[in-house]
């Protein structure tokens, strides 16, 4: 075999793998172009929903403090201490929610917004005045938003374990909004067990996830029991 | 072999076909690699679940409609019977958002005719063993739509799985308020506003602008 015959063998192969290479590496980049793209995506997704816990977390603080003190003048006064123990619950599941997606968003390379950057402030243009009625409502109406914020975040967000996260909290708001619905509906009231068993009113704080010990998952079923005919 | 995988072979072979494969995986998404959508077996069996459901608000049903003689919560059994009426209505809306989904990436929906459904060991017919049965199959439900959501590709079928998962939590924690204790029904409220107990069967918006939360109202603050 000729240099010359080397040479251009070795010049077909040089360039091959130099195409190979090239092609590769354009693959990587555009690969993680788009992936870099959609982690931010997530990120701002996952920002947004962060900053609505926060600012839940703010608003039931507000509502548990006037519950501690209702108006003498308060129609509901008497409802003020069991909304009491209900919004404390549901607000210690908001600050579970604001924990998870800190985390994830740090998991995903980006920086979760503060909490203290976050200020709530009572609505001021819709009549809101500070009763037991109003912060119930404020509460629900808020859940409810929450809920279609979660399940809408589910049309953009790339990330598998970020959905997974969104659709197990959302599903802990939908809990939340119909218990308070139905108290103002006046379709249900505090039951006998309302004052001893109120963390059972949404008793976890995420419906599933994997690997989680503490999900809706291990709340056991109930058992079937014989009529007694004495 | 199936032309789906002499495909992915091929692909896996050549340079930039393996490149194109790759590239349209990470974006992991509604871009899927040819042959059967991935989608369309988790979509399946949750279609299943919902046809379980219906059948077993259908044996619920039964036992509300003509409780046992001597069955101490015979008298809530009326208004228990329109509730239950009303979310096996969901769960239909459910199959048929899920049918629909399924179809149209290109799969065949499982009939409902082909879905049985046995009444737990244990259970036998009283007001408050269709109250236990359907909380605990509302919870499980919940529980496998969430997981599930895990297992889906696209974000249009996430977003499916999500929207029905949070109508069956609420269907899930009003029974199991009722049967703890932390809730009671008021009798009055109940009657007027029956529907309300639940009063959507999706979240967010699927299909038309009316069966979703989207379009319950805000409550209006009072001085």
């Amino acid at each position: 075999m000729s240099n010359d015959e080397l040479s251009r063998r070795d010049t077909l192969s040089t360039g091959a793998a130099l195409l190979a290479g090239v092609g590769a590496a354009l693959a990587v980049s555009a690969i993680g172009r788009e992936a870099e793209a959609q982690g931010t995506a997530d990120v701002s997704v996952l920002n947004a929903l962060l900053r609505a816990e926060y600012e839940a977390q703010q608003a039931y603080d507000l509502a548990i403090g006037y519950f501690g003190s209702p108006a003498m003048d308060d129609p509901a006064r008497s409802l003020a201490p069991a909304a009491s123990l209900v919004a404390t619950h549901y607000r210690s599941q908001h600050a579970d929610h604001g924990t998870r997606l800190a985390r994830l968003i740090t998991s995903l390379q980006g920086t979760p917004i503060a909490q203290s950057a976050v200020i709530f402030n009572l609505p001021t243009a819709m009549n809101f005045t500070r009763t037991t009625q109003n912060f119930l409502r404020l509460a629900c109406n808020a859940e409810k938003g929450a809920a279609i914020a979660y399940t809408n975040a589910l049309k953009s967000l790339s990330n598998v374990t970020a959905a997974e996260l969104a659709a197990a909290i959302g599903g802990v708001e939908t809990q939340h909004f119909i218990v308070l619905y139905l108290l103002l509906k006046g379709v249900a009231t505090p039951g006998p067990a309302a004052a001893t068993m109120i963390t059972e009113i949404s008793p976890r704080s995420v419906v599933a996830i994997e690997g989680e010990t503490t999900d809706l998952a291990s709340v056991p079923d109930f058992t079937y029991t014989a009529l007694s005919m004495s | 072999m199936t032309d789906m995988y002499k495909l992915t072979r091929r692909g896996l072979l050549g340079g930039f076909a393996a490149t194109s494969t790759v590239t349209l995986a990470a974006c992991g998404d509604d871009p899927v690699p040819s042959g059967p959508n991935p989608d369309i077996t988790p979509l399946n069996a949750l279609l299943n679940a919902e046809y379980e459901a219906i059948k077993a608000y259908e044996a619920g049903a039964a036992v509300l409609r003509m409780p046992p003689t001597g069955d101490p919560q015979a008298a809530q059994s009326a208004p228990l019977l329109v509730i239950a009426m009303n979310w096996q209505n969901h769960h239909r809306a459910h199959a048929t958002q899920l049918a629909a989904a399924i179809t149209a990436i290109g799969g065949t929906p499982i009939t409902e005719a082909s879905v049985m459904f046995s009444l737990p060991n244990g259970f036998t017919p009283s007001v408050a063993n269709v109250l236990r049965l359907a909380c605990n199959k509302e919870r499980i439900a919940a529980v496998t739509y969430n997981r599930t959501v895990k297992a889906l590709k696209s974000t249009s079928s996430r977003f499916l799985a999500g929207t029905i998962e949070g109508d069956e939590t609420q269907h899930f924690i009003v029974l199991y308020a009722l049967l703890k204790g932390i809730v009671s029904a008021d009798a009055a409220g109940l009657i007027t506003n029956i529907s309300e107990v639940v009063p959507k069967p999706f979240v967010a918006q699927v299909g038309t602008e009316m069966n979703s939360l989207q379009s319950v109202a805000d409550f209006t603050f009072s001085a």
